[in-house]
């Protein structure tokens, strides 16, 4: 049980949550996804929102930090709007996946660290997504792009507002 | 009896004319000339230190545990940004061999990981006063000119001993003995 | 051994299990591993993850052996398992038989060592587990002298978690015992393993403390040298420090210890060391874990300010002497005082920490050399009442955990924060065994709150009345059942549950009561209420009181407090400041000062003492008692002196000098020996501390069959420092947890049963709801203020910050959450205090542990109400700054 009415991260989640535990034995099962409801809402999990979701599935902070430091799914660091995700497993990497990731990364603006320095892109380089068919492929949020030219790059960037 | 009194003489008379000419004398003029030492000489202890200035010794007490006189005692202290003494985090804020004790056997030296304390060639050991003979760490320390070594070369996290070093590693590690 | 009856190692109804272990026949119980049938049976293997106290990880692979089993479809031939197993988690089976030695097994160890090694630096030499380190020792036996990994090894950032815990992650090995035993037996997930595969590593979330009053024992449950005491870092070599086995002085668990001292000073204590081919060593596998208090604040005898010369008021100073005049004045001014005012003007006050043979002479001194019975150690209850009850409890407690319970009842109390130890040994029977644990009264240990089958709030004073209609409950009187769901404010089946498994419990039940609450205000009522809730429980119910002062059994026991048909008649401790006010008291002797400042009136007490015709005291520091004494007998401390010891529990325990007396320190017993002969008493002939001891026993139990040395566990003392050749120097002996219950050692009382009147049960006039506050309750904190503890040497460390416990119902009305700060009005004094929101007091009671940041209680005689307001700190923004892992 939430122990407090402090303004939180999933304070108008609450009712989804309690609906979530109850289809589980046991309330911390729903940690996952209530983790992928911050996710969904921040584009990463900040650690004070791991304790919000400690208190609210009623395990310690350290236990939902194992979860998401376990899962590299789990955004620790802040993301931009958009989060691509480039394989850049064998199978794309033969295909050209760093000469994509490059060329993503000087089209979106990337310039230091990860994301834009306007803040709409991030890059993170992934292991195989299971997309080897379309190699080099990437996802842009849960979004798979396959067979990534130049042209289609500069085209999924330029529908990413 | 006549031929081994002969031959005795012979010894003699060879002697007399080694010395008159001047070869093979073994006294010196001690203490003007200093007697050159082997290397493996156990003289009085040395704490050596690394190039940059560094102590060698990180404090571990195996000289002290392994010592059968139980001469050493040392009190180790971390190290701070503000006052790195020795390489890693670990030094010696203490070190005391007592010289009365001490049987000059060379353990601390065998049981020294790191290189730091040595047998030094010194044998020159008489003191006026018996706390004298309690050597501290300043006594023994060599003077930061004399470092050798770069501590940087030893890495906790890059094991030295591989199947092929331990076969090599016969005789004297230490080939070089930084002379006093 | 297969053929008896019932193997020793097994229990009647245990299923028994066949097994050869080495080619040897053994026999074990169904659902127990090998590697613990194999510990019973003398055959090591090695382990690193699996630890007795705790649950099975798997995941270290050292104890993998070779298994051949009976072949079911090949005529029961023996056939090997393709692959060898883990002993830690294989449960045995029939017929099994288990390889530990064989060239498979052997192989896997040096293998799994060989993985082990892979990312461990090897920074051994300046690693302070170096010495006592399991991978060290493994490498040696089990390992190889060479590795073929070329490549780097893993490197961590070095995180600055807890004050009192060093973490260097690069010597871990992921066994996870200290994750699973904060988890498990401290009772918080606080400690995890983070990130995935080859970059694991274990931490705090956020870098935070390992904020508990038991996570020292990570320290000794390590394997390596991943965890290690900050305190202790770099002060010493292990097998430099000589180790004696001694007691906790700290609280009444009876915690069993090694000090491990070097020239005269403590460096660390650990729980009780064992031996590891042939070297006393620290006990990784050890199941008596102590808090850390007892194991980091048990250094204060060498702190500076120490006084260890006596010392002789000449004019206004206070001057050094020698201790035998010093003696000599205590003598003849008590003589004095006696002769010119009667013996019933002298009182003699003793520490709770004091010895047994400590309390038992100074009730000699007081009754056979002076003639009073002014003698009393129970200076830190509330009231004088109070003190009466605490007498009355100590008089019917007979309860032990050893013997383990079906169910227990805990009345009020922080018994995690008064007797730490016990209350983790209670936790974790029921833990492990599943008995309920049912929690009565207006406050709840939040510690032993998860595993509580039920729990009943109540308003403070309504415990008694509680109490005696449980007793008519489980009588068979139903009418009971409402008006008790009207006190604990929930629905009437619950309470009928209640009753129902209070009266299935057939065999064992314990009722625990702790002293402390409230310092005892409450007990008047309370334990005569809990006396008769045992005695109508049944035959098979027991009874313990707890305290949080050491010896408070063993100095009841002794009897150096009024005799019951005396109290009232005599001056107990409580009266004391009275009986000096109105002069009825003109003369004092304190043994251990340390009590006074535990006085819940110790500013009323401490001007009272200037009104003393004479005044002598012993005590290890300079404080405001000792400066106004007419004689300071400097005294040995925990570390010096001998004496015996007793627990909650009964049980005795030896506390050990370790490296002899310090200045002109000199034990109590000593100055009680030499105050009594020159008092004119020839029954004081004692020559050392164990001729007191045998007097002693053979006074309060004729029937004790063992001896001073066997209580010590340590064996005759080795005054020869010499160098085992195998290792350290040590005055410890075998240690088995079982050995300090000998014969007749073990203390029970049994009381005359108590009935309990409706006057006395009558709930307390307690202000209506309505009131705009909360009803302050406390109680004394094992990290509070102290004396002693104020002097050791990591006072700073310890999160003395205060906080109140509160009700997640009045939190949410509050708006607050665990961690928010707020204001404590008491007695027109506003204090800064953290909240913390759990399930200990009732709705509408806020908890305070005693003594910590310098809250004054003083001048409460009862519990009042207090406002609470919260401070809202922007919690998200806080929590955010500084966390990077």
């Amino acid at each position: 049980m939430r122990e407090s009415n402090a303004v939180g991260y999933l304070d108008d989640k609450h009712e989804e949550i309690e609906a979530l535990c109850a289809k589980y034995p046991s309330r911390r099962s729903a940690l996952l996804p209530v983790l992928w409801m911050v996710q969904n809402k921040l584009g990463w999990v900040p650690q004070d929102a791991m304790k919000e979701v400690g208190d609210i599935i009623g395990v310690t902070a350290a236990e939902v930090y194992e979860v998401v430091s376990f899962y590299t799914m789990f955004q620790q660091k802040p993301t931009g709007k958009y989060h691509l995700g480039v394989c850049h497993t064998l199978a794309c990497a033969i295909c050209g996946a760093f000469e994509a990731i490059d060329y993503i990364k000087e089209k979106a603006g990337i310039n230091h660290g990860r994301i834009s320095d306007d803040g709409r892109f991030s890059i993170e380089e992934l292991e195989c997504i299971g997309a080897c068919a379309e190699a080099p492929a990437m996802l842009v949020g849960e979004t798979l792009h396959g067979n990534l030219t130049p042209a289609s790059i500069d085209k999924i960037l330029a529908s990413c507002k | 009896m006549l031929v081994d009194f002969l031959k005795g003489s012979a010894l003699a008379l060879k002697h007399m004319g080694n010395f008159i000419i001047g070869k093979g004398n073994v006294t010196l003029e001690y203490p003007e000339v200093k007697r050159e030492q082997p290397a493996f000489f156990r003289g009085r202890h040395r704490l050596q230190r690394y190039r940059d200035g560094l102590e060698r010794c990180v404090g571990c007490s195996l000289c002290a545990a392994v010592c059968p006189s139980e001469a050493i005692y040392l009190e180790a202290a971390e190290n701070t940004d503000e006052n790195q003494v020795s390489a890693g985090e670990r030094y010696a804020e203490i070190y005391q061999i007592h010289l009365l004790r001490c049987i000059f056997c060379g353990f601390c030296e065998e049981a020294c990981p790191e290189n730091a304390i040595v047998m030094g060639a010194s044998y020159e050991l008489a003191m006026n006063k018996r706390t004298d003979f309690i050597a501290e760490k300043d006594d023994m320390l060599d003077p930061a000119e004399k470092g050798f070594g770069d501590y940087h070369e030893y890495d906790p996290y890059i094991s030295h001993v591989t199947p092929e070093s331990d076969k090599s590693a016969k005789g004297d590690p230490w080939a070089v003995k930084a002379e006093h | 051994m297969a053929d008896q009856s019932v193997h020793p190692a097994l229990k009647p109804g245990d299923e028994e299990i066949k097994l050869v272990i080495n080619g040897k026949e053994v026999v074990g119980k169904k659902g127990e591993t090998i590697i613990s049938v194999a510990a019973r049976e003398d055959y090591y293997i090695p382990h690193y993850c699996w630890h007795p106290a705790l649950s099975v990880a798997g995941n270290c692979r050292l104890c993998l052996v070779e298994i051949h089993l009976p072949n079911p479809r090949n005529d029961n031939k023996l056939a090997p398992l393709p692959k060898p197993a883990i002993a830690c988690q294989t449960p045995i089976t029939e017929g099994m038989h288990v390889f530990t030695d064989s060239q498979l097994a052997k192989e896997c160890q040096e293998g799994m060592m060989e993985f082990l090694l892979v990312n461990h630096p090897l920074d051994c030499p300046i690693c302070d587990r170096g010495g006592e380190c399991m991978l060290q020792r493994y490498s040696m036996e089990y390992g190889t002298p060479h590795t073929r990994m070329r490549d780097p090894k893993r490197k961590y950032l070095k995180p600055e978690a807890d004050p009192l815990i060093d973490i260097e992650r690069n010597r871990c090995i992921m066994c996870t015992r200290c994750v699973r035993f904060c988890d498990e037996v401290a009772g918080e997930h606080v400690m995890g393993v983070f990130a995935r595969g080859s970059d694991n590593y274990i931490g705090t979330f956020g870098q935070g403390p390992v904020a508990n009053i038991l996570s020292g024992n990570v320290i000794d449950l390590c394997p390596v040298g991943c965890l290690t005491s900050k305190p202790f870092r770099f002060k010493a070599r292990v097998w430099e420090l000589l180790q004696t086995q001694s007691t906790s002085i700290w609280d009444a668990s009876g915690s069993k210890v090694t000090h491990w001292t070097r020239n005269g000073r403590l460096y660390r204590t650990t729980p009780p060391s064992r031996k590891y081919h042939g070297v006393y060593t620290v006990n990784e596998d050890t199941e008596e874990f102590i808090d850390n208090i007892t194991r980091f604040g048990s250094d204060f005898p060498s702190h500076e300010n120490r006084w260890d010369e006596s010392r002789v008021k000449f004019g206004e100073n206070l001057l050094p002497a020698a201790f035998t005049e010093a003696v000599r004045r205590v003598a003849t001014g008590l003589k004095k005082v006696a002769d010119e005012h009667g013996p019933d003007s002298l009182a003699i006050l003793v520490s709770p920490r004091s010895s047994m043979e400590e309390g038992y002479l100074a009730q000699k001194l007081a009754r056979d050399v002076i003639g009073t019975e002014n003698i009393d150690w129970r200076v830190s209850f509330q009231t004088a009442e109070a003190a009466e009850a605490a007498a009355q409890a100590f008089q019917h407690a007979n309860g032990d955990l050893e013997d383990g319970f079906d169910a227990v009842v805990v009345l009020n109390g922080d018994y995690l924060h008064s007797v730490p130890a016990f209350a983790m040994r209670l936790k974790e029977h029921a833990r492990l065994t599943g008995k309920p644990i049912v929690q009565i009264g207006h406050h709840h240990d939040a510690f032993l709150a998860p595993h509580s089958k039920y729990k009943f709030h109540c308003a403070p004073g309504s415990t008694a009345k509680a109490l005696q209609l449980l007793s008519k409950g489980v009588g068979g009187d139903t009418s009971v059942v409402s008006e008790l769901a009207k006190i604990f404010s929930t629905e009437s089946s619950r309470v009928e549950a209640l009753i129902t498994l209070l009266k299935g419990v057939e065999g064992r039940g314990l009722v625990l009561q702790s002293l402390e609450d409230l310092n005892g205000l409450l007990l008047p009522n309370e334990v005569p209420a809990a006396l008769a809730f045992v005695g109508a429980l049944g035959g098979g119910w027991k009874y313990i009181p707890t305290l949080r002062d050491r010896n408070a059994f063993g100095l009841h026991a002794v009897g150096a407090q009024p005799k019951a048909d005396a109290e009232g008649k005599s001056v107990n401790a409580r009266q004391l400041a009275d009986a000096i006010e109105d002069g009825t008291i003109k003369g004092l002797l304190v043994l251990g000062a340390d009590a006074l400042h535990h006085s819940p009136d110790r500013e009323r007490l401490l001007a009272s003492l200037g009104k003393l015709d004479f005044y002598a005291v012993s005590d290890l520091f300079d404080s405001d008692y000792t400066r106004i004494a007419d004689v300071y007998l400097a005294a040995a401390s925990h570390l010096e002196k001998d004496g015996t010891f007793c627990d909650v529990e009964g049980n005795l325990a030896r506390l050990a000098s370790t490296e002899g007396l310090v200045g002109g320190a000199r034990p109590e017993w000593e100055m009680l020996t030499g105050i009594a002969t020159i008092m004119g008493s020839d029954n004081f002939a004692y020559e050392t501390v164990e001729d007191v001891f045998k007097e002693m026993m053979s006074v309060i139990a004729p029937d004790f069959k063992g001896t001073f040395k066997k209580l010590l566990l340590a064996g005759p003392r080795n005054d020869n420092s010499i160098k085992d050749p195998g290792g350290a120097r040590t005055h410890t002996k075998d240690y088995n947890p079982g050995d300090y219950r000998t014969d007749g050692a073990h203390f029970r009382w049994t009381g005359e049963p108590v009935a309990i009147d409706d006057q006395t049960a009558a709930p307390r006039s307690v202000p209506e709801s309505g009131f705009d506050g909360f009803l302050l309750t406390w109680g004394e904190h094992v990290q509070g203020d102290d004396y002693h503890l104020n002097h050791a040497s990591i006072v700073e460390l310890l999160q003395k910050a205060p906080y109140v416990e509160l009700n997640p119902v009045d939190a949410v009305k509050l708006g607050a959450e665990t961690g928010d700060r707020g204001t404590l009005d008491i007695n027109g004094e506003s204090y800064e205090v953290e909240l913390k929101v759990c399930e200990g007091p009732a709705p509408g009671v806020v908890y305070l542990p005693a003594g910590l940041g310098g809250i004054k209680l003083s001048g409460l005689t009862d519990t009042q109400a207090v406002k609470l307001e919260v401070v809202k700190s922007n919690a998200l923004a806080e929590a955010g700054a500084g966390n990077t892992a």
